[in-house]
């Protein structure tokens, strides 16, 4: 029963380079909506281990 | 078209953008800066979104989706201000006696600071105590410092800059850094474009930033490369101004950490004694090297970054690497001014900057890298 369900997933190289095609034209989409938010210091700062920590 | 102030500059392969609303720097693929551009100008999303599909041979259906979704992030926030906390304490009772008077000398200015108890000492003179004259009363600039009501305080010239809580010490004693370098240099705070959080170090001619995480050396490596004929321009506060976009020097002392004792004290026997301050009440130890920098009008063009990381019995690497991943590391750790001119000159300035990763365990070939890479030999 199980080596059925596998060898109902295999697929031909031809398909399985249609699917990849399809998968890297929606990679470039998801590239798109890929971005790096950075945000800066809202003030000045000195190193948190500096003197005191706390009063 | 949709009034928010933006910047765009193509930096390698990716676009580099900047918000004004929230001071906030994006990395984005120049496809998609594209559509934050074109959305911006009054675009539609069903126009955009075709010519996106041509151009991705996807679906429309898709780039409406991913469109909407960048229309959605960038240009529909909620742009509720988040109520600031505004301290209303301009009318504390400014206390009348202070502790602790102490007159700093950099340049030809003097600084009056007076300090209401050891603990507001504590939390900025031992960076400062090598610029201490004693016996003096006339000074240009009056700083005051107390703690009422668990918030700290800060006054200069009569003027309330602002109080902090005690989870926030290192924001005061960044502005208490940033009020100390506008007045040494005669600059309002508008006229720097960033404080960095880094080690700068000179030439004479050239300066380069030292940056990386807390306990990678950049400290240690500041004192031995000082001790190596270069010059330490600044520790931990690095500000570099708008209009010339030079690294400044800040007359702050070096913090020297316990474990760098080892390596440091054959060459700063100093150490052994000086600067080990008994802060009883804070139980904590920390040593203060003094910069070897006599001239703190010195300000000078930053030639690069070098992001260092200490690792024990590592062989020595320095590569170059890429504006992206410096910008990465470089931003959070960074103040840099919310002025739309400012965040363009950064921009500019930071894409023309050589990046650099270097590795070490080895100080000498630490400093022979180092060396070679001032006089552009790597």
């Amino acid at each position: 029963m199980e080596n059925k369900t596998l060898n109902n997933q295999e697929i031909t190289r031809k398909e399985a380079i249609q699917k990849i095609g399809n998968y890297s034209k929606y990679a470039a989409l998801t590239a798109l909506g890929t971005y790096l938010i950075l945000n800066p210091l809202k003030a000045q700062a000195s190193s948190p281990e500096a003197p005191g920590i706390g009063f | 078209m949709k009034k928010i102030t933006t910047l765009y500059k193509i930096i390698e392969d990716k676009t580099f953008a900047w918000f004004k609303d929230n001071n906030e720097y994006l990395v984005l693929e120049n496809t998609t800066a594209d559509v934050l551009k074109k959305l911006q100008d009054g675009k539609s999303v069903q126009q955009i979104a075709i010519v996106l599909s041509k151009k991705l041979n996807v679906p429309l259906d898709k780039t409406i989706e991913l469109v909407l979704e960048l229309d959605k992030k960038f240009f529909k926030k909620n742009t509720s201000k988040n109520s600031e906390l505004d301290n209303n304490h301009k009318d504390i009772k400014r206390p009348e006696n202070f502790e602790f008077i102490k007159y700093y000398k950099v340049n030809n200015s003097v600084f009056k600071v007076s300090y209401l108890n050891e603990k507001e000492l504590s939390f900025v003179h031992p960076k400062f105590a090598h610029l201490v004259i004693e016996g003096l009363t006339a000074f240009h600039n009056e700083f005051e410092v107390f703690i009422d009501q668990n918030l700290i305080f800060l006054y200069v010239n009569n003027i309330f800059i602002g109080s902090w809580g005690n989870k926030d010490i290192h924001y005061f004693q960044g502005k208490f850094s940033m009020e100390f370098i506008q007045k040494i240099h005669q600059k309002e705070e508008s006229e720097w474009l960033g404080v960095f959080h880094a080690s700068a170090i000179s030439n004479g001619k050239k300066a380069m930033l030292f940056l990386g995480d807390s306990g990678n050396g950049k400290s240690t490596s500041l004192a031995l490369l000082q001790a190596n004929g270069f010059t330490c321009l600044a520790d931990d506060f690095v500000p570099v101004d708008a209009d010339k976009q030079e690294i400044y020097s800040f007359p702050a002392a070096i913090s020297i950490k316990k474990n760098s004792l080892k390596t440091l004290l054959p060459i700063y026997p100093e150490l052994e004694t000086s600067a080990e301050y008994n802060f009883v009440r804070l139980n904590k130890i920390v040593r203060y090297l003094k910069p070897n920098n006599n001239d703190f009008f010195a300000h000078l063009p930053c030639d690069g970054l070098v992001f260092i990381k200490y690792t024990k019995d590592a062989e020595l690497s320095c590569t170059e690497i890429s504006k992206i991943d410096a910008f990465k590391q470089l931003v959070p750790d960074s103040w840099l001014s919310p002025k739309k001119e400012n965040a363009q000159l950064f921009l500019d300035w930071f894409s023309k900057l050589n990046c650099y990763q270097l590795s070490y365990s080895n100080n000498e070939k630490m400093i022979e890298t180092i060396t070679k890479l001032f006089k552009n030999e790597l």
